[in-house]
């Protein structure tokens, strides 16, 4: 079942989360790609049915034409991921969509702050049980005369 | 022999458990990684709810099972019942820190800080206080019968603490998430309520398992500590 979980968990990570760097961008024209950076300050224009502005992610930049809904989303300084494609020709990354910024650091640091405490917990819990009625059966304990302090 | 029947039947009751949180946690987790939706405003960061809100319910379960064993003890003066308050304070502890530390965790990325004084957070910790405060308290008085009785009586009053972390939310303002299932209703999509209720089943099921597991431990280490307090009287004569 883990290995099912696992290869369904990384066929939605491929279709909906990985994405693709900015310095690449460039060079996957025409595919639909999804692209992850910040918003850089002063760079965002609005004009009819399209919001321009730079996405940058500390290493390269690019300009983004969007066309999609929820703008109020896009904001100065905000990490987004962006859908859509190069455009080679106007040399600006043609974008319809907004996706969610994934956060799985902090998913997979709260998944295993739950389940290893909580394994390592019972197992210990479980061994004592078993050496305490291991103990407790031995003919020994009942015995006068035998060896104290077990 | 009693103690040989006692653990036998416990261990049937606790296999029987312990398949049934595997199960209902497996199935919760398939949902909640893969299946459910991520949030509108939070992303995929809401996942951490699939097990920060189980193991917060579940140490408010533990407190309260802590509290109607406290109070069964003082009418009935069970010394098995007191191993069982014993039990469920250090299961308690675990489960309040383990809701503590995620909640910490999620509120990094949703309110870009660790921690904050909100009233939920702080009822919280308050909690987590009460149940270390129980078992130091037991550690301190060697008379096992004074130790019950006076941790039974902690445990009662700390109980106020249970409806201040319910209501808190609706109280006051604050910053956590208010009920999501209240009398006004449920305000939390059923993709999302599905696995948390699987994986809430699914942990209260695993408190129940520790519970019984933890119990018997000290039941065990008790007698085998009359035992030997009986053989070292025997050798003695």
């Amino acid at each position: 079942m883990g290995v099912v979980m696992g290869l369904l968990g990384l066929q939605r990570y491929i279709l909906e989360v990985e994405t693709a760097s900015l310095g690449e961008v460039s060079y996957r024209s025409g595919a639909a790609l999804r692209v992850l950076g910040q918003v850089d300050a002063g760079t965002i224009e609005k004009s009819a049915g399209l919001l321009a502005f730079k996405l940058s992610d500390g290493h390269s930049s690019i300009r983004v034409h969007y066309t999609g809904g929820d703008t109020e989303n896009i904001r100065a300084l905000k990490t987004i991921v962006v859908v859509g494609y190069w455009n080679p020709q106007e040399g600006v990354f043609k974008a319809n969509k907004t996706a969610i910024t994934p956060n799985y650091g902090f998913i997979t640091a709260a998944y295993l702050v739950t389940f290893i405490p909580m394994a390592t917990f019972i197992f210990f819990m479980e061994r004592r049980v078993m050496l305490l009625y291991g103990l407790i059966k031995k003919e020994a304990v009942y015995q006068p005369g035998s060896q104290p302090g077990l | 022999m009693t103690a040989n029947l006692l653990v036998r039947r416990l261990r049937y009751i606790q296999g029987g458990i312990g398949i049934g949180a595997v199960g209902f946690i497996l199935v919760g987790l398939y949902l909640a990684l893969v299946s459910s939706p991520p949030d509108y405003y939070q992303g995929e960061v809401v996942r951490i709810m699939y097990v920060h809100v189980p193991f917060a319910k579940t140490a408010l379960l533990a407190y309260t099972v802590l509290f109607c064993e406290s109070v069964w003890y003082l009418w009935k003066r069970d010394p098995i019942v007191d191993h069982a308050c014993h039990a469920t304070a250090g299961i308690g502890v675990f489960f309040t820190s383990v809701a503590l530390m995620t909640g910490s965790v999620w509120a990094k990325p949703t309110w870009n800080t660790w921690w904050t004084w909100d009233p939920r957070l702080v009822s919280f910790a308050m909690l987590l206080l009460i149940l270390a405060g129980y078992l130091m308290l037991r550690a301190v008085i060697d008379d096992r019968e004074r130790q019950a009785m006076y941790a039974a009586v902690i445990a009662i009053i700390g109980f106020i603490d249970l409806p201040i972390i319910y209501f808190s939310v609706e109280w006051w303002r604050t910053l956590h998430q208010p009920l999501s299932i209240s009398v006004r209703g449920v305000s939390i999509a059923g993709d999302m309520l599905m696995p948390l209720a699987l994986m809430s089943i699914g942990f209260f099921l695993v408190f129940t398992y520790m519970l019984i597991v933890r119990t018997q431990m000290l039941y065990l280490e008790y007698l085998l500590e009359a035992k030997q307090g009986r053989l070292l009287g025997e050798s003695a004569l």
